[in-house]
């Protein structure tokens, strides 16, 4: 990639002070890239750190170490996040697994869909304000009756519909999916993950999609990071870490994921790997073209 | 529905544990009369592993539960029978019930932590449930936990005996469940979505710890699950349920290679692990009903794009594909045209 990637992180720490004993090191020094129109998938384990990436590259928690930059410019710099604040809000977008959480249950749908869109001034009358929140609505496959309705009168594929209408209204770079299907049932998370995909090709943003389910992150991504620790181990191509997994976490994850398959199944080995073993000691390193392994 | 019966009857009667003959369940809201089970003819035999599978809210929590009769008080059985090992237990009190429940069923339930008590140690709740069924002594009690601890795989038991759950990380805790629920060698297992909380890695440890409880004990487990992998890994026999019916139920080779019924199909069409490289994923359209009043006729007809008229109007009878495999859809009357299941789960797909 020879342009400018849409997000750069280096060396990314994040500590938790906890009290004056106490430490959590929830990301202890990782670095990638976005590139432009890219999904991206993130996948670990529980406690791996990978909600935490999510929070501090949209600047909830400020930085330990590292260096975060969005289009070329240094957003984990104050000075320069401040400047650029306004632009940043609008550019970077984040959907969370508990879309109940996240909506207002006072707001209505049209209310929810249209605030980013007045406070970004993106609309000047309120007919466009209307035509644009219908649109999105259509967009993201709710009827017009959804308009008026509260988050509590929605069920959970809907309502994270709504977040994702919400989202997407604005028109950001990029969009960050913390676990966005985790709580879904399985027909439900197909006509989501399906819609995040007709969405991403139609408009081109790039999208970091986190989750721990490595079936639906091989399926959606175009490049993949495993996380194991506050670490990433290994990261490459969705096709190159399939087939050429390196880390022996990779491995042992890879073949930990169930497959619908029961004469498989019943004849496949599980690599186990033995999480106590690892430090997270070692350097990150490109092995072979785009393919990086922590060594 | 006749054919099922004469099915049933080929079956040994001896190996049945487990029987619900047309058993419907309903709740009583203030909106009206929900029927979450309707109608269900299952068997559970000695040693098996029957998963049931569907989207939530199609019943198969509530089926478990009205088992083993742990329902709020405004369900009841609106018809049928519950039969274990031969006695009717349908009309069972609740205190004859709590003689059953750990000796002739046990469950475990999703999220460990609600199951076990925070502020005891882990070794005291096991001897706990032994106690409570058997007349042993505390020492006898000691080493037959110990025993279990072992048997599900926790290091160092004399140690980590005396241990309250917070200590142990979440596939251990669910692990001390399991110990309890097998404290006093219960027959069936109903695990409700064990190891959805958990890791995979993890979670394929705790399904591998199953097939080997099952192999060394003979316990039979009904595995109530949403994640069609878990199922192929672990099942001997698939039920798919669907707004309170089972739909389809068949060996897990003939639901996975096999499947007849369109929401069968739908269900494995939505599985990303399952997609052509470069092909969108397929998914179920609209949402499940609500069960407050079901439709007149195939409750997925609504949902089905292969539903004919009749689906609209008359509920599928059960219609038998093999002694083993049965579905309930119009699709398989001799009638209806002959549909090609567009789902076929071969060889390319077990490319991991």
């Amino acid at each position: 990639m020879t342009e400018t990637p849409i997000l750069e992180v280096r060396n990314l720490v994040q500590d938790f002070h906890i009290n004056r004993k106490f430490t959590v090191k929830a990301v202890s020094g990782i670095t990638f890239t976005v590139g432009k129109g890219e999904v991206f998938g993130l996948v670990g384990e529980t406690g791996s750190g990978k909600s935490t990436v999510a929070r501090s590259v949209i600047g909830v928690n400020r930085l330990t170490s590292g260096k975060i930059f969005f289009k070329g410019s240094e957003i984990s710099d104050k000075a320069v996040y401040r400047q650029q604040k306004a632009d940043l809000q609008k550019n970077m977008q984040i959907i969370f697994q508990d879309s109940a959480a996240a909506l207002n249950p006072q707001m209505t749908v049209a209310q929810i869909i249209g605030e980013p869109l007045e406070i970004n001034r993106l609309c000047k009358t309120k007919e466009e304000l209307d035509r644009i929140i219908y649109e999105n609505l259509q967009q993201v496959g709710l009827s017009e009756i959804y308009r008026d309705k509260y988050p509590g009168e929605l069920s959970g594929g809907q309502r994270q519909r709504v977040a994702i209408a919400r989202s997407i209204a604005i028109h950001p770079d990029l969009i960050i999916a913390d676990e966005p299907i985790g709580s879904l049932d399985i027909s439900i998370q197909a006509q989501i993950v399906t819609l995040f995909q007709e969405l991403q090709k139609k408009h081109r943003f790039s999208f970091i999609f986190i989750a721990h389910d490595l079936s639906i992150i091989r399926f959606i991504s175009d490049r993949i990071a495993v996380m194991l620790k506050g670490k990433i181990v290994e990261m490459a191509d969705t096709q190159e870490l399939f087939e050429n997994p390196l880390h022996p976490y990779t491995k042992s994850l890879i073949s930990s994921v169930p497959v619908p398959d029961p004469r498989y199944e019943r004849v496949k080995k599980i690599i186990e790997y033995d999480t106590s073993v690892f430090t997270g000691e070692g350097d990150f390193k490109e092995v072979s073209q785009g393919h990086y392994l922590l060594n | 529905m006749t054919v099922i019966h004469e099915s049933r009857r080929n079956e040994s009667e001896m190996d049945v544990l487990l029987h619900l003959e047309n058993l419907s369940l309903s709740f009583d809201t203030p909106e009206g009369e929900v029927q979450a089970v309707r109608g269900v003819d299952l068997t559970v035999k000695k040693g098996e592993i029957l998963a049931i599978v569907g989207e939530s809210g199609c019943g198969k929590t509530v089926m478990c539960q009205s088992v083993m009769k742990l329902l709020p008080g405004n369900a009841r059985i609106a018809s049928g029978k519950i039969i274990v090992d031969g006695t009717d237990i349908t009309n069972y009190s609740e205190k004859e019930m709590r003689s059953l429940r750990g000796t002739t069923f046990s469950m475990i339930f999703q999220d460990p932590m609600a199951t076990l008590n925070p502020t005891m140690p882990i070794g005291k709740q096991i001897t706990e449930a032994i106690h409570q069924h058997r007349n042993v002594s505390n020492d006898e009690a000691k080493s037959r936990a110990l025993e279990l601890l072992e048997l599900i795989g926790i290091e160092d038991p004399v140690h980590r005996y005396d241990l309250q759950p917070h200590f142990f990380s979440g596939g251990m805790r669910q692990r001390c469940v399991l110990a309890i629920a097998l404290a006093s060698n219960p027959k069936i297992i109903f695990a409700d979505e064990p190891t959805t909380a958990l890791d995979v890695t993890v979670q394929a440890k705790m399904l591998n710890l199953l097939l080997e409880i099952r192999d060394k004990t003979g316990v039979a487990i009904v595995f109530v699950s949403h994640d069609l992998g878990v199922v192929a890994r672990i099942a001997d026999r698939v039920a798919v349920m669907y707004a309170g019916k089972i739909v389809e139920i068949g060996t897990v080779e003939e639901i996975f290679y096999d499947p007849r019924h369109p929401y069968t199909w739908g269900l494995m069409q939505a599985l990303p692990s399952l997609a052509k490289d470069g092909q969108p994923l397929k998914s179920i359209p609209g949402m499940p009903p609500v069960l407050l009043k079901p439709p007149k006729g195939d409750a997925f007809a609504e949902r089905n794009e292969y539903a004919m008229k009749i689906d609209y109007e008359l509920m599928p009878p059960m219609f038998q594909i093999t002694p083993t495999h049965n579905a309930a859809t119009w699709l398989l009357d001799e009638r209806a045209p002959k549909i090609q299941s567009p789902f076929c789960l071969n060889q390319e797909n077990k490319n991991q």
